[in-house]
């Protein structure tokens, strides 16, 4: 994937963070190109966001290292915070403070003088779609407008490193989507932008994937690729009663894995056009009604589960 | 110095839109200032007293004019029973009874000793051993101008004086003994605590909770800029509130100034940056406002309150506990503050208090320092 006339945003070597007895992250090795939207997806406590803060600088790595626009993350990390802007899951920006004070706030604490602080303060105010409420207070602001503020004052200074973490959590579906409408515009802009999340959703909109499970990297590349690793064939099954089905599908020798998605079954087989009908056969002998039964695409959802859960059978 | 700026104006803002910063900045100096030097009252003026003359004499009014011009004797009563004594002390409607008997004058005039009977409730032990202390001197005045017309008129040939030792009490510094010119110095050094550790702390730690704290720390932000702006707004406000409550100080209660007012505010500075060493300690130990509401409550001010010698004195205090004030920056702040307003001293008489209060500063912010870019880094 890296081609060399690509540069490197981020780069990290065998990053471990050990707390303790507990490994946070084990030894994880990934770079980001800049400019593209990388993201970073794994279940609540897979060492996300403590990546994300060694990369900026607030914890020291146990072992390995990495850089960061260039900067070593362990010798340069005044350099670091210079070039790069951070968003957090926790909503925080001073709710006692109108939408323009924060916004000059944080320019002013990013060095700018008081001119550019008016210019790139009303492009931010643009972009957030925030016009007009310049003096309305931060703490009267609605959820989603306050994550497009949150993240106007974190590219206040045009980083050229943007983290996000978790930037969309607890934000209604509509936000969300303009939310990553204003990444997207970002990235455009030349900024790299370096996204957690544990929406599969929003994963897709990413240009790179990593996957990183118990602070260990899974499976790393773009939506396309990642999905070119589930070797198997997936199955659609919609039943009724549901959980009989499941009953009678788990007993059956050819198939590798059962899920419950929603209201129907994903399986996986090794062959699909070979067991639908014996699939058939078997429901229709247990008195179960198979209303349909299709082949589909996997999405990124089913190629985590199947990467993780044989992540946790090797590691047995 | 762009950034520090960003911060002060941003801190002040909060300030201003915080209710209930504004109200402990603005408001609770006054409200402690008065309640304080009205409840803490510790001059006897006007002690509540039954009179009980038998003797309704011309010396028996004369002692008891005696009492009533000191000015610190209010007569309520004068009873003809002596039970109504118990009625009046039990009641708390007097404190002090004075029984003169009925051959006072006569035993006077014969030239004999007499004595008076002087009941005092003893509930309230600072008051009765002053009130004690009052009537003592007034029945031993009286007597002793009784001996000498008695020795005059006696025959003794006294030319002029009679060769006695008066006492001449004197009171420095505090002539009238007024304990709002203790207190006052005592609110001074309060509400500089109070401001230095509690609101540092309780602004630091709000950021922490709703994690603009973690952002900052993410920002090119060095933490000397950080603490610096963070504190700049304070340092003013404290300030302001030692001005203010100077000149509450001295021209409604009537405090003097003595001293060289820009001595108290340079050595009220050093004071200053003790407490906000101390607030920032606090907000690197605890979590929630709540838990460093706590700590500084504990840490700044029950210990000003109570071990500074603003209310007790450090002399009457058991040897282990007036050690322990040794730890307490108030102690060397009030000492410098009493002697600058009621005393009138210069820095030359205060180098000892001055110096251990520079110490203690430069300790706290050093170790506040230390534990705060720590928890930075």
């Amino acid at each position: 994937m890296t081609k060399l006339h690509h540069k490197v945003a981020i780069e990290v070597k065998n990053l471990t963070k050990r707390f303790g007895d507990f490994i946070a992250v084990d030894s994880l090795n990934f770079q980001v190109i800049q400019g593209e939207i990388f993201g970073f997806l794994g279940p609540n406590g897979a060492g996300k966001s403590t990546t994300i803060r060694i990369l900026c600088g607030i914890l020291a790595p146990t072992e390995g290292s990495g850089s960061v626009a260039g900067y070593d993350i362990a010798k340069q990390s005044e350099d670091i915070r210079k070039r790069i802007g951070y968003m957090s899951q926790k909503f925080s920006l001073y709710e006692d403070l109108t939408v323009w004070e924060n916004i000059e706030f944080f320019g002013g604490i990013y060095g700018l003088n008081s001119l550019e602080r008016v210019k790139r303060g009303k492009l931010v105010l643009e972009m957030a779609g925030l016009q007009g409420r310049e003096k309305s207070l931060v703490g009267q602001l609605s959820g989603g407008w306050k994550q497009r503020l949150s993240l106007g004052c974190a590219i206040i200074h045009q980083p050229k490193i943007l983290f996000l973490d978790e930037p969309t959590s607890g934000v209604d579906p509509i936000s969300r989507r303009n939310f990553w409408d204003l990444i997207y515009r970002v990235a455009d802009e030349g900024s790299t932008v370096l996204v957690t999340t544990h929406y599969m959703d929003e994963a897709e909109h990413c240009d790179r994937l990593c996957l990183i499970y118990r602070g260990k990297l899974i499976a790393i590349g773009t939506p396309a690729e990642l999905k070119l690793l589930h070797n198997d064939d997936l199955l659609q099954i919609e039943c009724q009663p549901l959980m009989d089905g499941l009953e009678v599908i788990e007993k059956l020798p050819f198939v590798r894995d059962v899920a419950l998605f929603g209201a129907v079954l994903h399986i996986t087989v090794a062959d699909a056009q070979k067991v639908i009908p014996l699939i058939k056969t078997a429901l229709h002998e247990s008195g179960i009604n198979a209303i349909n039964i299709q082949f589909i695409e996997p999405s990124l959802e089913d190629i985590f589960v199947s990467l993780i859960e044989s992540e946790e059978q090797s590691s047995k | 110095m762009k950034k520090i700026l960003s911060v002060s104006k941003k801190e002040f803002i909060e300030i201003i839109r915080d209710p209930r910063t504004l109200a402990m900045v603005l408001t609770l100096p006054t409200i402690m200032l008065f309640i304080y030097s009205y409840a803490i009252n510790l001059d006897l003026r006007l002690i509540k007293t039954v009179i009980y003359d038998l003797d309704e004499s011309k010396q028996s009014r004369e002692l008891i004019g005696k009492f009533l011009n000191s000015g610190y004797f209010r007569i309520i009563k004068y009873i003809d029973r002596y039970d109504d004594i118990d009625k009046y002390l039990d009641s708390g409607k007097a404190r002090v009874a004075i029984c003169i008997p009925s051959d006072f004058s006569r035993k006077l005039i014969g030239g004999k000793s007499t004595d008076i009977q002087t009941i005092v409730d003893g509930s309230d032990a600072s008051t009765s051993t002053v009130a004690i202390n009052y009537v003592n001197q007034i029945i031993q005045q009286y007597s002793l101008n009784i001996s000498v017309s008695a020795l005059r008129s006696g025959g003794m040939n006294i030319s002029g004086k009679l060769p006695v030792i008066e006492m001449k009490n004197r009171v420095w510094y505090n002539p009238e003994l007024k304990s709002v010119n203790f207190i006052v110095p005592g609110m001074i050094a309060m509400i500089i605590m109070m401001l230095g550790s509690i609101l540092i702390a309780l602004s630091v730690v709000g950021e922490k909770e709703n994690g603009t704290f973690e952002k900052l720390i993410i920002t090119p932000i060095k933490s000397y800029e950080l603490v610096i702006g963070k504190i700049f707004p304070f340092v003013i406000l404290s300030f302001a509130d030692v001005i203010f409550c100077l000149i509450i100080g001295r021209f409604w209660f009537k405090v003097p100034i003595r001293g060289s007012v820009p001595l108290l505010l340079c050595l009220s500075s050093m004071f200053l940056f003790s407490t906000i060493g101390l607030g920032l300690l606090i907000s690197t130990i605890s979590k929630t406002q709540r838990s460093a509401m706590m700590i500084a409550m504990l840490t700044s001010m029950l210990p000003t309150f109570l071990l500074s010698g603003f209310v007790f004195p450090i002399e009457s205090m058991p040897r282990v506990v007036q050690l322990v004030t040794y730890f307490i920056p108030a102690r060397y702040y009030l000492a410098i503050l009493r002697g600058i307003l009621l005393r009138g001293v210069g820095i030359e008489a205060l180098l000892m208090n001055s110096f251990s209060l520079f110490i203690y500063s430069l300790f706290m912010i050093l170790i506040s320092a230390l534990r705060f870019r720590k928890k930075l880094a």
